[in-house]
């Protein structure tokens, strides 16, 4: 059976972390992906057409081995260390769909221990991880919140003095907030991001890009998942300005 | 910044980053070295996560391992593993400063990572690159593994990522990843090398005298191809992997002759059962912090882009240098040079001192070493045909080779822009890393609108613009605080403050002369 472990010494206190209930051992430094696929687990993600994924580049970048560690969503197996207890539950972009054949409970514990404040998903990925997945099963990893209550349509205004609302903080990001304060990163690097897609093709002007723009297709993206799940897809006519709704015309 | 240390910030510690970190040292700056993995290496020098050292690994492993003994070491070095850049923040054009430096510390993609802003005199961009894989049908079947994967899971994890595998793409990078399956325990069924025999050899073979100035990396490759020969491994040139089939994993691959374009010679299949395939076809540099950073690009070809540094590998915008594999690919010899140059300069060191002479030469050789293995193993022009309109180009997206020329055949939106929009590829999670190039050059061939073409009011398309450049959470945003954005400031605890070298509050402007590790200080491989 492939994958497995090479033949060598394995130092190190064993751990054991679960995933979609199932427990596997491994050894403390092993990465997630490590251990799942020592297990001769090759796959544990699904895509947007349902089509398996597991690890593919192994060093960070293709995001194909997404999983959701102890209610955090979009945690690359082949990047984060497992540590001894990780819950560990399945993800998957297929619409309408649950994750990975070992069909996860629905969502039981993820969410909610992890929450510093149970208030907004804090834990929510603002990266490319981003909106996209809907974790397993359900509420938990609603690319919205884990914690269960997004601030969902929350207005997108720029959180000015950048308290952490975390609601607010969100559309702060998809906000032209200027590049003065605390949030300047944040806003400007973060819209562009989350609008990938569109304007950030640029290459160069973070504080000209068009954020709204950006966030609107970054909540694109919050959208498919959102849709879901019944969430409201997050201000997605607030961010955008006049760009073609691409939630639409996504696929 | 007379009478004061520099402060130089490096983010990334592979060969390249953690040459910098050393000969920024030397230079008398204060050096805060970041990478996200918890130890130095990059790639190259992954260590396993039982280990210690690469002591038992080679050579030029050996010497990486001193000097990360005396980088991390150093009273002058502030040491940040596991910090991932998530932002680069340009000031005011008008002031010459690098951008603000925004990370976060703890375990990856994690929640409640500590934030940390650096707010450097120079930076050293030194992010390394990853494999590109061009696609083929079956490519996205779990068991089919870039083989910077495959490395990295079995040097890192001890990990054979199958019993019977076939490594295939071209490129020297093939070799040692053979070699590392070999090591893990898996059957290398065959190597596949997409160059045909005649490309391959005329490229090693020009200019021979240049290879003694890369003697051991020559050997290091040599080894391999030892290590092959006593494992009666196959190395087929002229050939590749053109499909992976299986039922929700991969189970046999379809290998094919290619022609010198690599389109595929006809009557030339053969079906191999496999549990695990190793695909690369070369490197594609990460430039989301050069391009976040306002780094001018040099586009070589559609799928091929890079940082434009100078003689000095400063970048357009002054005080950010770029080192290794951004700049070009060109391995880790060459990278390692691009790092001691660039350290050197970025701590104030002279343009003319007898270091920066070497480490030019050095550079100079190594990326000349690499031009000859880039020519020896180009990328033919006929692998499109190895598609099929159902063939997934995006794997984030699913979109596919269909939809993709669809899309591209439009003329009211074949620029990059529109068929991205349209087809979502390279809007997922991994932001176009991995089908980015791809997608770039298949537009490029339909003509239409070729990458770059500037779209009214827009700049120019390029899939490297992730202001973002690594996912940070909404929590994490939110607990951003407003002392966070200010210079030198650091977020969550105090902790990391001494952690920041100052810019006071240290001896300022002695030249370490005395220092008894002196000699090995610039980079120990450099005194043979």
């Amino acid at each position: 059976m492939t994958p497995r472990p090479a033949p060598g010494p394995r130092p190190g206190p064993p751990l054991r972390i679960t995933v979609d209930g199932e427990p596997f051992e491994g050894v403390q430094g092993q990465t997630i992906a490590g251990i799942l696929l020592s297990a001769g687990r090759l796959s544990w993600r699904r895509g947007p057409s349902g089509a398996p994924r597991g690890v593919f580049c192994g060093i960070g970048a293709c995001f194909d081995c997404l999983l959701t560690v102890n209610g955090i969503p979009d945690v690359r197996a082949c990047r984060r260390r497992a540590t001894n207890g990780d819950t560990i539950t399945t993800q998957s972009r297929t619409p309408n769909q649950p994750s990975d054949p070992p069909e996860p409970s629905p969502p039981t514990n993820p969410s909610t221990p992890e929450e510093p404040n149970g208030s907004a998903g804090p834990d929510t990925p603002v990266a490319p991880g981003a909106g996209g997945e809907a974790g397993a099963g359900g509420p938990p990893s609603t690319p919205g919140e884990p914690g269960g209550s997004v601030a969902p349509a929350t207005p997108v205004a720029p959180s000015p003095g950048g308290e952490p609302s975390v609601g607010g903080t969100l559309h702060t990001v998809g906000e032209p907030s200027g590049s003065a304060g605390p949030n300047a990163p944040v806003a400007s690097g973060a819209g562009s991001e989350l609008g990938t897609p569109g304007s950030s093709e640029g290459g160069e002007s973070d504080e000209s890009s068009p954020s709204g723009e950006d966030g609107r297709v970054r909540v694109a993206e919050r959208a498919q998942g959102a849709s879901e799940t019944g969430k409201p897809s997050r201000s997605r006519k607030a961010v955008g300005s006049g760009e073609p709704d691409e939630a639409g015309e996504a696929r | 910044m007379s009478g004061l240390r520099r402060r130089v910030a490096v983010i990334g510690a592979g060969p390249a980053g953690l040459a910098a970190a050393a000969a920024a040292l030397r230079a008398g700056a204060e050096v805060t070295l970041i990478d996200a993995a918890d130890r130095p290496g990059g790639q190259y020098h992954r260590m396993p996560y039982d280990a210690d050292d690469l002591g038992s690994a080679g050579g030029v492993h050996r010497d990486f391992d001193r000097m990360r003994r005396h980088v991390l070491g150093h009273p002058r070095c502030a040491w940040w593993p596991g910090s991932t850049v998530w932002s680069l923040e340009r000031g005011d054009p008008t002031v010459p400063r690098p951008p603000r430096v925004h990370v976060l510390r703890g375990p990856a993609d994690g929640g409640g990572r500590e934030a940390h802003v650096l707010d450097p005199d120079t930076l050293v961009l030194a992010p390394g690159a990853h494999d590109r894989v061009l696609p083929f049908p079956g490519w996205d079947l779990p068991g089919v593994f870039t083989s910077g994967a495959a490395q990295a899971l079995a040097k890192g994890e001890r990990l054979a990522v199958g019993d019977k595998v076939v490594v295939a793409g071209a490129g020297p990078f093939l070799l040692p990843v053979a070699a590392s399956l070999l090591h893990a325990g898996s059957h290398v069924v065959e190597v596949l090398e997409a160059g045909r025999p005649a490309a391959v050899l005329r490229g090693w073979t020009r200019r021979l005298w240049e290879l003694a100035s890369q003697r051991a990396k020559a050997a290091e490759l040599a080894s391999y191809t030892s290590l092959l020969a006593r494992h009666r491994v196959p190395y087929r040139m002229g050939r590749a992997v053109i499909e992976a089939r299986g039922d929700g994993r991969v189970e046999e691959v379809v290998t094919a002759g290619l022609r010198p374009d690599w389109s595929v010679i006809p009557g030339t299949e053969r079906t191999r059962p496999v549990d695990a395939v190793c695909v690369s076809h070369g490197f594609t540099p990460q430039l989301e912090l050069p391009v976040a950073a306002g780094c001018a690009l040099r586009q070589v070809s559609a799928a091929e882009v890079y940082v434009r540094v100078d003689d000095d590998q400063l970048t357009s915008v002054p005080r950010v240098y770029a080192a290794g594999e951004i700049t070009g690919i060109a391995g880790a010899p060459a990278a390692r040079a691009e790092g001691l140059l660039a350290g050197w300069l970025a701590a104030g060191g002279s343009p003319a001192a007898p270091e920066s002479h070497l480490a030019r030469r050095r550079r100079d050789q190594g990326r000349a070493f690499a031009a000859r293995l880039a020519a020896a193993h180009p990328i033919g022009d006929g692998w499109p045909g190895w598609l099929r309109p159902g063939t997934v180009v995006c794997r984030c997206e699913g979109t596919t080779y269909g939809a993709l020329c669809e899309a591209a055949g439009d003329p009211a939106g074949a620029a990059a822009r529109p068929v991205k929009l349209r087809t979502r590829a390279g809007l997922g999670p991994c932001q176009a890393r991995v089908c980015g190039p791809t997608v770039a050059e298949l537009l490029a061939r339909r003509a239409a609108g070729g990458p770059g073409r500037p779209e009214t009011g827009l700049p120019p398309a390029t899939p490297h613009h992730r202001p973002i450049a690594q996912p940070i959470r909404l929590g994490e945003l939110a607990a951003l605080t407003p002392e966070d954005a200010g210079p030198g400031a650091t977020a969550a605890n105090g902790r990391a403050s001494e952690a920041v070298p100052q810019r006071e509050g240290r001896s300022a402007g002695r030249p370490d002369t005395h220092d008894p590790h002196d000699d090995e200080r610039w980079t120990p491989d450099e005194r043979r």
